[in-house]
């Protein structure tokens, strides 16, 4: 099933469908709001930027940087080129620690890895404690968010789940209720864990530390009472200096959800006594990405999420209807740079309305980067027959003043016909002919 | 895979020759305390003005109804020196933890802490209840100010800014996911 497939699926329910639409639209008001409290706003973007610019172009200086750093921390720093090699490093370091429970705070990574499966298949419990991410783990599902893993849920189906996982009372959906029996019961995964594993939000060059942020305090509960904390990363999260988190920590959080911060930002230099701490960074094809010119921006995304929460097509189609494990738009390109024959779909789950663009804390160039996917798409000659045949026609027809003319009489003629037909689309009315054209209306005039 | 071969595909090593020039006019607010206050009840913090004389009578009064009180300091209400323990484990009956914040940030609400001595790092969230002790005068404007006030060869440090929340759930915003459920700053008056 393609993107335009499984989106119709979603929108089957209607009023799920609004319900969805407007939960999201109603982050994005938050952010709105959040973002014009800031009057320097646009100039935190334009020095998120430029940060971002800076430290790719470095990339390979700045991350022999960090690992010098974090190793004189007594941090253990570990490379791996891909997902393959990301999970090994991890399950080496559980088992020499003989850890058989683990609990991990957020991280896209991990899912981008399927590092869950991995350690599972080796007998190694893995709890998910973000609530989001729980809720998700419990069902067998996927996020269908980065930021909001469950925001595709009705409190009644969470509800539900619950009471067939965690024993609930029946048919109790508040969700400070379900927020309160989650935490019990995660409290209780986070006393008898061995191992914890993060994600990374921000890596400082300078200090050769980590930064996450979270708004429940799973990261520090996790990383604080075992033994060894693994932290995982691709090689974007790398940032040169600890001033510039001042213009990260300004941009995320408000961004995000339109909170000013998150509750902790926690800055992991070192690791505590008598503790380990080590860091994986992942190339999984980001290399790939930062020698293509047109897309290497692409890697500037901090995760705010904000793309998806401003897309039409996302709050109408929802995070599953992406095939990738990051949805919207971000998750589109980053789709497409890894295998645009397969995920091409995505390139063509957007109108391009630019709502992206204007929102991204990084001024990534989300909708010209998907126009050019489609360009590319196209090019390399995987748009299918029909499409394909449908747009020379077209574009024979408008080049050719004779053609052109006869198809606008022919339109006309035809119209109440082809509105019945309607070949462009389901849910969209064909323009009415005007009476006369423009042509003929200039003919007059003269 | 070693770290050379793992650069060498990413290349870029060459070294910078400038440095990132970021020019951002920010706010300073003037009334500092106001701002820092404002802010934290907007992250559903209590902030209160405390005399220095008056401290341990102000934890008193907090903490009538708890019986588990942790810090590293002497207070004589204090019921356990976090770093006598040896497991953190151990901390998950603490009803109350007393920390010490360096500096708080006026535009969000911010408190960071970064206490050397401290040896489980656990006491900032598994409590039920935090409080944050932080000098009146040491509030800066925003996070910039905040991290050149920071020294780059820290161990560990932590921004709290409110109690441990979650929206996770159809965007209702629930206090106490899984650290602190209450965070009390005082702001000590000299």
């Amino acid at each position: 099933m393609n993107h335009r497939e499984r989106a119709r699926e979603f929108l089957a329910d209607r009023e799920y469908a609004k319900w969805h639409d407007e939960a999201l639209w109603f982050v994005r008001m938050k952010r709105d709001a959040a973002a014009k409290s800031v009057k320097e706003w646009e100039d935190l973007r334009e020095a998120a930027e430029k940060i971002k610019e800076h430290t790719i172009e470095h990339l390979g200086f700045y991350l022999r940087e960090f690992a010098k750093n974090a190793s004189k921390k007594g941090i253990k720093v570990h490379f791996a080129k891909d997902a393959k090699e990301h999970n090994e490093i991890v399950y080496s370091i559980l088992k020499k620690h003989r850890v058989t429970k683990v609990v991990k705070s957020k991280s896209m990574l991990t899912e981008e890895c399927e590092l869950n499966p991995f350690l599972e298949s080796r007998g190694i419990e893995v709890t998910d404690t973000d609530l989001g991410e729980r809720i998700v783990q419990l069902r067998g599902d996927r996020p269908s968010h980065i930021v909001l893993p469950a925001i595709h849920l009705k409190k009644e189906q969470i509800g539900k789940l619950f009471e067939e996982k965690l024993h609930i009372e029946k048919g109790n959906s508040d969700p400070l209720y379900l927020t309160n029996e989650a935490r019990k019961d995660l409290r209780d995964k986070f006393l008898k864990a061995q191992g914890a594993i993060t994600g990374v939000n921000f890596a400082v060059s300078e200090t050769g530390g980590i930064v996450v942020c979270t708004n429940e305090g799973n990261a520090d509960l996790g990383t604080s009472l075992a033994k060894v904390h693994i932290a995982c990363m691709g090689i974007e999260k790398l940032i040169p200096k600890l001033k510039h988190l001042g213009v990260f920590t300004r941009l995320l959080a408000r961004n995000a959800t339109g909170q000013p911060i998150t509750s902790y930002t926690t800055h992991f230099n070192s690791p505590s006594k008598d503790k380990e701490m080590h860091i994986v960074i992942v190339d999984n094809g980001r290399s790939e990405i930062l020698k293509n010119k047109e897309h290497k921006k692409a890697l500037f995304c901090i995760r705010c999420g904000a793309c998806m929460n401003t897309c039409p097509i996302y709050r109408r189609s929802g995070g599953h209807s992406y095939s990738y494990v990051i949805p919207g738009p971000i998750g589109s390109v980053l789709a497409n740079a890894r295998d645009l024959k397969n995920n091409g779909d995505l390139a063509f789950a957007s109108t391009l309305c630019g709502s992206c663009t204007n929102i991204c804390p990084v001024k990534i160039d989300l909708h010209h980067q998907l126009f050019s996917y489609r360009k590319e798409y196209v090019q390399r000659g995987y748009m299918g027959f029909k499409k394909r045949l449908s747009y020379k026609t077209a574009s024979f027809i408008l080049r050719n003043p004779f053609f052109f003319l006869a198809s606008m009489k022919g339109y006309k003629a035809f119209y109440p016909f082809l509105s019945k037909m309607n070949l462009w689309g389901e849910g969209r009315a064909l323009p009415k002919p005007a009476k006369k054209s423009f042509r003929e209306i200039y003919k007059e005039m003269e | 895979m070693n770290i050379d071969s793992f650069i060498k595909t990413i290349g870029k090593e060459s070294k910078p020759s400038l440095d990132i020039k970021i020019e951002i006019d920010f706010e300073i607010f003037e009334d500092k305390e106001k701002a820092f206050l404002h802010s934290l009840k907007n992250v559903a913090v209590e902030g209160v003005v405390v005399k220095k004389a008056k401290i341990e009578e102000k934890i008193k009064e907090l903490s009538k109804d708890y019986k588990n009180i942790a810090s590293i300091y002497p207070f004589s209400i204090r019921t356990l020196n976090s770093n006598d323990i040896k497991d953190p484990k151990e901390l998950n009956n603490v009803d109350l933890s007393i920390v010490k914040g360096k500096f708080g940030v006026c535009e969000n609400g911010a408190v960071w802490i970064e206490e050397e001595e401290n040896i489980h790092r656990a006491i900032y969230s598994i409590c039920k209840h935090l409080l944050i002790l932080l000098d009146r005068d040491s509030l800066v404007s925003t996070m910039h100010e905040a991290y050149e006030r920071i020294d780059p060869s820290l161990s560990y440090g932590i921004f709290i800014s409110g109690p441990s929340k979650t929206a996770d759930i159809e965007q209702s915003l629930v206090i106490g996911a899984h650290g602190a459920k209450f965070v009390t700053v005082f702001l000590i008056d000299e």
